[in-house]
């Protein structure tokens, strides 16, 4: 017979959001908490994220992704906060109940009065992308490069190209070229690349790593293993530009196309989701449409910053201990926030206008001089709005209380 | 005394089908195959369906050997625990002038045998399968039929062949054959020489280069390379049966469950430059949705996966691209197997044929006393129920440890594996499903490498994806370990 | 010849961009830059400096590698080097994050520290 206990909060992944989510709950009296994670030591995607750059906001210093998971875990040790490591979450159901399996204890089932969905995202690997060519070994996604040589200690090429410039592609050239690797080149499809400009810097030009601004990889070649990929210009409708072909000799091939928030348990639960965030819908509570079940940091929407992720951590804490103490309000008369093309993605997508709330969007496109207009009555000047960047606004709750139907949320910029 | 009496080159589905039927005879039988796994070349890149014969041309050699197929499998599959999932045929009629390629199908099935046709309108199609095209006036419906998953049957079939006494020799590239003066061959390959009576090539895209070792320069292959993709799980539903549309020199439309529970569709033929063009264009991938949209239109590009090419041939011995199947003309007791689609189906009746041609051809065929019809596998951990899972742990606790969480492999699963022969990382992928699914190996890969390395005894850096050559780490940073100094190579130059 | 870099502020995420040369020994600069990024600049224009963060072998049975870094950042150029003294650091338990792993790497005045614990 499996074993079944109840437990006021199960928090699933030990990540930066779990992690803060679980040391809030603490705090705020829910002593019966029990934070599960796969892996063997809690920190999530931190543990493999070894360049500096967190904790900012958090801690006012400048943080590993180690040191930041660092003073989380001690304040979750100072907090009695229970992990269940090397455990892997294989079902949620509808009522709450989670399976669980680890090889320590076996398989497990809790009755939760909360959960707090904190699983992060997975990447885009290659077949979801479609690169033509053959399949040979020495394609890498740029997270599993990561932890290959942080974690592992493996270098998984000599000769490297990576394709795609966000963060993760530009620090994975850098790891890479400081290891002893030499990386050809960093292809991006969009004219602009999509990392933070201190990591081009950092990252590219310190090292003389050519950027090609509007280039795919058009082919790989190899049969065992990579030999070498075929590099093409393409234009704005990011087509292949005939006659641009260039071939570039390489062992390995690193894609940083993309991430996914991983929510196979939240939608085999009938969670509804955000097909724009890959993420669910959530309330101003980061309550899902399963009421207990609150979702947050990247498995919600995939951040910049680690420490908003944990900012969302202690708010989603907060709504599961309303929740928990039967202190959410009832029948809470929810206003649907709506947005015009010029935005791609919106968080929350309900709001009670109990409490002042923040918006989290990010924009379609690059634009400058912007003005952000949330409802009737409330604008934000900015200089600028990227995609890359999201736009974190706190909107009185009068706004929301005094709107009769769906919010507008508009973005007007040059 | 030296020797084999049968050697069969080429353990695909036919090669290994062949072996494993060989193995209820008295005798010295071996297997050779270049690959280090069962079925890793063409027959690893197809559907993995058991067909009925109704696209096989009346007369044909295939369609007759594909008789009973269902049957045979359906036993097979309880002999060698494998996994064998029952669905029913539906051939669609987008147009009311295609009704009669229906009617022709349904006499080419009976005219080999099959029975059990129905010719269903749209009302029962929508019964059975609510999301195919409005457009479908009728169906072709059969029921009985299966899709399986081939690298899984290979692997179990040459177990099985080995309990029964097959010497198999995996990662041996047959390099010649020679007559020798007393009327036997000897085969020489990358690992040793192996003397034989008689001598079967089912080496399937490479059946032409042994026709030639073997002195048979006429046999000649057409290729065509056909792209097939796989959805997501979470459209597995659009689709319960295996679907037909149209058949063409360019294209052909089957859309069908997996054994795993996805969705395979293909498939859109180009001609492949060569035979280890594995190449899969972006266009290709396009056409191939499209042939798939026109049967289900819910299907879309961004549930795919992943995408394939597999290379199908047709043989210069045959007409209109049946199976030839019989002996050499100049050199006595070698026996061609030159097949193709639908090889899997037709494998056990190849294997009855080659037997038999071997009894022609005069050998004595004998029945073992002792054979041992049954291979057991080893238990799944994802699909028992949650009492069934807490029994596999209570048995061995590394059924408690995930490995693949997109596919729920558990660490005991690989670890058999590896144990009973999966040596490189696709072996490990293809036999428990390790890497199949939606993240396609980011999460797992890396364990899966480690276990290799600790289970081999062998250094991370030789751990290769599927044999020879395909390292998939070069080296450890920090300049140490075995590696040595970093400017020198992967220490994997074999 | 007056030696000009383009450089690319990086303090704040506008990256703004600005020509450097120095005349007379003063460090000039042509673009719209502000005071924390002429700073920045200036430093950048005459030692280019660098945080190292990288990995160190560890024998602890359970990890490979030990997560470290630079207390601060140490010249641009020296980074290789630091990456070569560092692939001859082991670090056993117990360690504790912060402390000191290499004491003035390279004769920097700059340590390298553990990002983490390291316990038995």
């Amino acid at each position: 017979m499996v074993q079944k206990t109840h437990i006021d909060l199960a928090i699933i992944g030990a990540g930066p959001a779990g992690l803060a989510a679980a040391v809030e709950a603490k705090r705020l009296g829910l002593k019966d908490l029990v934070v599960f994670d796969r892996d063997e030591k809690p920190g999530g995607i931190l543990r493999q994220c070894i360049h500096a750059g967190f904790g900012l906001e958090k801690f006012r210093e400048e943080l590993t992704g180690p040191e930041y998971a660092h003073r989380y875990l001690k304040l979750a040790e100072a907090e009695g906060v229970d992990f269940a490591l090397d455990t892997t979450v294989l079902e949620m159901d509808q009522n709450r109940v989670l399976t669980v399996v680890s090889a320590q204890a076996g398989l497990r089932q809790y009755e939760c009065g909360s959960i707090i969905l904190a699983m992060g995202c997975r990447e885009r690997p290659r077949g979801a992308i479609g690169i033509p060519g053959t399949r040979p070994a020495g394609i890498f996604t740029a997270g599993q490069a990561q932890r290959l040589i942080n974690i592992e200690g493996y270098v998984p090429g000599r000769t490297v190209v990576v394709l795609g410039s966000g963060d993760i592609g530009l620090i994975m050239a850098r790891r890479l070229t400081l290891e002893g690797a030499q990386v050809k080149a960093v292809a991006e499809i969009l004219p602009y690349p999509s990392g933070l400009v201190r990591n081009v810097v950092q990252c590219l030009h310190d090292f003389d790593i050519p950027l090609l601004l509007g280039h795919t990889v058009a082919e790989v070649h190899g049969d065992r293993r990579v030999e070498g990929v075929t590099l093409v210009r393409v234009d704005d409708r990011w087509n292949p530009v005939q006659g641009t072909e260039q071939r570039m000799d390489c062992d390995t091939l690193l894609l940083s196309v993309g991430l996914i928030p991983e929510n196979e348990l939240s939608r085999s639960a009938g969670v509804a989701m955000d097909s724009r965030t890959g993420g669910a819908y959530v309330n101003d509570f980061f309550e899902t449409s399963l009421p207990g079940v609150f979702s947050c940091g990247n498995v919600l929407h995939v951040n910049d910053l680690v420490d908003n992720v944990s900012s969302e951590g202690e708010s989603a804490a907060h709504g599961a201990y309303l929740r928990v103490k039967g202190r959410m309000p009832d029948r809470m008369s929810m206003v649907p926030i709506e947005a015009d093309e010029t935005i791609g993605q919106i968080v929350p997508h309900r709001v009670s206008g109990q409490n002042d709330t923040t918006l989290h969007i990010r924009v379609k496109r690059p634009m400058k001089k912007v003005t952000l207009r949330v409802g009737d009555g409330f604008e934000k000047k900015l200089p600028y709005a990227r995609p890359s960047e999201m736009i974190w606004v706190t909107v009185p709750k009068a706004v929301f209380r005094a709107a009769s139907g769906p919010v507008m949320v508009r973005c007007e910029g040059r | 005394m030296p020797g084999y009496d049968v050697i069969v080159i080429g353990a695909g589905i036919v090669g290994t089908m062949i072996a494993r039927e060989l193995s209820k005879l008295k005798g010295r039988f071996a297997l050779i195959e270049k690959e280090p796994f069962p079925c890793f070349g063409v027959s690893k890149a197809g559907l993995s369906q058991i067909h009925l014969p109704d696209f096989c041309p009346p007369g044909s050699l295939k369609g007759k050997l594909c008789a009973d197929a269902p049957t045979r499998f359906k036993a097979l599959s309880r002999e060698l625990d494998v996994t064998y999932r029952e669905v029913g045929e539906l051939w669609l009629a987008l147009e009311p002038g295609h009704r009669t390629n229906l009617e022709a199908a349904r006499m080419r099935g009976e005219s080999h045998g099959a029975k059990g046709f129905e010719m269903i309108g749209p009302e029962r199609i929508r019964e059975l399968e609510p999301h195919v095209t409005p457009k479908a006036v009728a169906a072709l419906y059969a029921k009985g039929l299966a899709v399986v998953y081939v690298p899984e049957w290979g692997f179990a079939l040459v177990e099985n062949a080995i309990q029964n006494g097959v010497h198999v020799h995996l990662e041996t590239h047959v390099q010649g054959i020679a007559r020798t003066e007393g009327g036997t061959y000897r085969v020489s390959a990358s690992n040793g020489v192996f003397e034989t009576k008689y001598l079967i090539n089912a080496a399937g895209l490479h059946a032409d280069e042994i026709g030639r070792m073997a002195g048979d320069t006429d046999i000649r292959l057409e290729l065509r390379k056909g792209t097939m993709v796989i959805f997501d799980k979470s459209v597995a539903h659009l689709a319960q049966n295996m679907i037909y549309g149209t058949f063409s020199e360019t294209h052909s439309q089957d859309i069908a469950p997996t054994a795993h529970g996805n969705l395979i569709l293909g498939v859109h033929y180009v001609k492949p430059k060569h035979k280890n063009d594995g190449k899969v264009s972006r266009e290709s991938i396009h056409e191939t949705v499209k042939l798939g949209q026109e049967l289900i239109p819910a299907l879309s590009e961004k549930d795919v996966i992943t995408a394939f090419s597999g290379i199908l041939q047709s043989n210069s011995r045959a007409s209109d691209g049946d199976f030839f199947i019989g002996p050499s003309d100049r050199s006595p007791g070698v026996i061609h197997v030159l097949a193709g689609a639908p090889g899997l189906t037709a494998a056990p009746g190849i294997a009855d044929l080659v037997i038999k041609t071997l009894s022609d051809l005069g050998w004595r065929t004998e029945e073992k006393k002792r054979f041992q019809k049954n291979r057991a596998g080893w238990l799944r951990f994802e699909p028992a129920s949650l009492d069934e899972k807490q029994d596999l742990f209570l048995s061995d606790p590394r059924y408690g440890r995930i490995v693949c969480r997109c596919e729920q492999v558990t660490e005991a699963e690989i670890l058999e594996a590896i144990r009973r022969g999966a040596h490189t990382m696709d072996s490990v992928k293809h036999l428990t499903r390790a890497g199949m699914g939606r993240c396609q190996g980011g999460f797992c890969g890396i364990r899966v490498l480690n276990h290799l390395a600790e289970q081999l005894k062998i250094s991370p850096t030789q751990v290769t994806k599927k044999g020879r050559g395909s390292y998939h780490i070069a080296g450890f940073t920090k300049q140490q370990g075995d590696s040595g100094p970093i400017s020198h190579g992967p220490e994997n130059s074999h | 010849m007056k030696e000009v870099k383009n450089l690319i502020c990086i303090t704040c995420p506008k990256g703004c961009e600005a020509a450097v040369w120095t005349e007379e020994g003063e460090v000039k600069l042509k673009g719209k830059i502000c005071k924390k990024g002429k700073s920045y600049l200036e430093q950048e224009f005459r030692e280019p400096r660098r945080t190292l963060t990288t990995t160190v072998i560890t024998r602890d049975s359970r990890l490979k590698r030990f997560p470290v870094r630079t207390s601060g950042p140490i010249p641009k150029n020296d980074l290789f080097r630091a990456m070569e003294v560092l692939s001859s650091v082991e670090v056993r338990p117990p360690v504790k994050a912060s402390d000191v792993i290499v004491r003035d790497l390279l004769r920097t005045g700059v340590d390298v520290i553990a990002c983490d614990d390291l316990l038995d």
